[in-house]
């Protein structure tokens, strides 16, 4: 990060965010104590486990958890606003103008009743809404995007059905589309989850353009640890719902200093040296509803002792932009 | 191209099915028991007249010459004579002036059921769990254990003896009369319209839910388009497939209700007529109306499929 970047206040501000869902009388606890900051120019990946809280952050931020979440923040500023006190219909404005989300499942976030091409053009007409699209060819601009994801001639796939079209080129198809949108603030959920590597080369590749040439910030969802590697400039991982450590990504990944993000590198590592016989963090996730009174990360950490388990780690800044939930650090 | 070959194709099953469906007809008629030459003519009528009897209406030959010059009187549109009901009468004249009053009720009632499962499907899972919900959901299991020969007398009571909104009893042919069919037929389409506009709604009300819960719709909520435009064009176009299937499916139960209803309310329909040759013993009335049922039910079968497989992209040829 360059020192005039941190002049620059963030786009996005997210402190403390929790995000729980009712079920019953319970509540089931998905994410909590969530701090996230984010700049233009920015890509920030989320990594961690399947069920680890990455996506309900991210449908948290863009207000599309189902009705039965409830969704809190002492700070949730995008563009110095404060989004949570917004109307549903002021922040329906923002959603596919500032704010676009990726999805995981290609396949389910197309309208199967829809050709391909039909769901272009009321992309392009929202993207026409903003004030500062006006006379821009959205069309012209759209088939960028789509070449730029190895989509060729975009013509030949608009008059198909979701249903006859693959994983892969749905996932390309979706990201193209966001990107047409060009949003200030792009969510990507694993976006890449179905594609090979060639494509996912060039997904990156589109991830890299968006930031550079439009300035938008990219919330990067992923479990792959050296893909985030690549592409983000800071890394936050999160665990059973909290993000347990944030900072660079270079810092993190050559020195990482939470347990759990020491023993995700190995994994990767391991993966990526000698196919062979991968080393597992052992455990696993504690559920919603039972969690462990101290560092939810105790039950599976080699390091873990008394304190770990009496309470809560606090979050702990090794410098300025590298903090850590561990106690081994306070 | 491909639509000719796949329109092409139905009717050619359907033909078929035509085929099959018209020798269980005559089969099960056969195994009615009776002689209809007896119930026509009496139990003393004179051996000779009998006999004419029989040779007139074909029934002094086997029954599969029987059956071969009935089907091939069907294919030029002559149903045979009728025995008892209108003696001597074609068949052909007394369903062609019965039919379009039989259709009328039936397309009336399809409508009604259709537009009061539009309105109370939708409000039902707009509202999910709601008041609007819990009474749309009760009308509707009200309206699936409803007989309709009940509800006729129901409504007939109510809106006919006791506010005097509607007729009673009789019915305007359209040919006649268009406002004065619509206005005499409302109660009998009401009654038929009951059962099937409780299943359309319950089905309706389903599928929206469904399709409301579906990753689609977070997704076109993450472009910013407005809730109204994400329902007609997420939710609702996709709850369409199920909604119009069932349908396809519940649509014969139209002609059994117009069978019961055209009896209570006094309306000469084929299926009024199915009911007196019954009665009368005139097999080949009832055979004639159920052959026309058939073929009513098939086609409408087959739009319902043309038209899905238009909604449906998966279901496309």
């Amino acid at each position: 990060m360059s020192a005039e970047a941190d002049l620059e206040p963030p786009l996005l501000e997210v402190k403390n965010l929790s995000a729980r869902f009712r079920m019953g009388k319970v509540d089931m606890l998905a994410i909590r104590r969530v701090d996230l900051e984010i700049r233009r120019r920015e890509v920030l990946g989320i990594i961690g486990e399947s069920g680890s809280g990455k996506s309900v952050t991210g449908l948290s931020i863009l207000r599309l958890l189902p009705e039965h979440a409830l969704v809190a923040a002492d700070q949730l500023r995008f563009d110095g606003q404060e989004l949570l006190p917004l109307s549903d219909e002021a922040f329906r404005e923002l959603r596919g103008t500032h704010l676009a989300m990726v999805f995981q499942d290609p396949v389910g976030a197309f309208n199967p009743a829809k050709s391909i091409g039909w769901h272009l053009d009321r992309i392009i007409a929202r993207a026409a809404t903003r004030a500062n699209r006006q006379g821009v060819d959205l069309t012209q601009d759209a088939n960028r995007w789509l070449s730029d994801v190895g989509i060729a001639q975009p013509e030949r796939i608009l008059p198909l059905y979701p249903h006859q079209l693959s994983g892969g080129m749905l996932q390309r198809t979706l990201i193209a589309l966001s990107a047409a949108l060009q949003p200030d603030l792009l969510i990507a959920d694993e976006p890449t989850t179905n594609l090979d590597n060639i494509v996912e080369r060039q997904i990156i590749g589109l991830f890299r353009r968006l930031k550079d040439k439009l300035g938008s910030a990219i919330i990067f969802i992923t479990h792959d640890i050296s893909l985030a590697a690549g592409l983000c400039d800071r890394i936050a991982v999160m665990y059973a719902g909290e993000i347990v450590e944030t900072g660079p990504a270079e810092t993190l990944f050559r020195n990482p200093t939470h347990p759990y993000t020491i023993g995700l590198i190995e994994t990767s590592r391991q993966l990526d040296e000698r196919g062979g016989r991968l080393k597992e963090i052992p455990g696993e996730l504690p559920s919603g509803s039972h969690r462990p009174r101290g560092c939810l990360f105790a039950p599976r950490c080699g390091f873990a002792a008394e304190a770990c388990r009496a309470a809560p780690p606090a979050n702990i800044a090794l410098s300025p932009n590298h903090s850590v939930r561990c106690v081994r650090y306070g | 191209m491909v639509w000719v070959r796949y329109v092409g194709g139905r009717l050619l099953a359907l033909v078929l099915t035509v085929l099959v469906g018209s020798v269980v007809v005559f089969l099960v008629m056969k195994a009615a028991p009776g002689d209809p030459a007896v119930a026509a003519l009496g139990e003393s009528a004179r051996p000779e007249l009998v006999a004419a009897f029989r040779a007139k209406h074909n029934l002094d030959v086997p029954w599969a010459l029987q059956y071969g010059r009935w089907l091939s009187g069907i294919a030029r549109g002559d149903f045979g004579l009728s025995l008892t009901v209108a003696s001597d009468r074609p068949i052909a004249g007394l369903i062609a002036a019965r039919l379009p009053n039989t259709i009328f009720i039936g397309v009336m009632a399809l409508l009604i059921a259709v537009i009061l499962s539009l309105i109370a499907g939708t409000i039902a899972a707009l509202r999910r769990g709601k008041l609007a919900d819990t009474i749309a959901t009760s009308l509707a299991a009200f309206g699936i254990s409803m007989p309709d020969f009940w509800l006729s007398y129901v409504l007939i009571l109510v809106f006919a003896l006791g506010l005097g909104l509607f007729p009673a009893y009789g019915f305007i042919a359209p040919a006649q009369s268009f406002t004065g069919a619509l206005y005499s037929g409302f109660l009998p389409a009401l009654a038929v319209s009951a059962p099937l506009a409780a299943v359309f709604a319950r089905t309706l009300r389903t599928s929206l839910l469904e399709a409301g819960n579906k990753d689609y719709v977070v997704a076109a909520r993450s472009f910013g388009f407005h809730p109204a435009y994400v329902f007609v064009h997420w939710i609702f176009r996709n709850a369409l497939i199920p909604y119009i299937t069932i349908i396809g499916l519940q649509i014969r139960y139209i002609l059994g209700g117009v069978v019961v209803i055209e009896r209570i309310f006094g309306i000469s329909g084929v299926g009024s007529l199915m009911v007196d040759g019954a009665f009368a013993r005139d097999y080949p009335v009832v055979q004639a109306c159920a052959v026309v049922f058939l073929v009513i039910v098939l086609s409408v079968n087959l739009v319902v499929d043309v038209v899905c497989s238009l909604l449906d992209p998966k279901r496309a040829r």
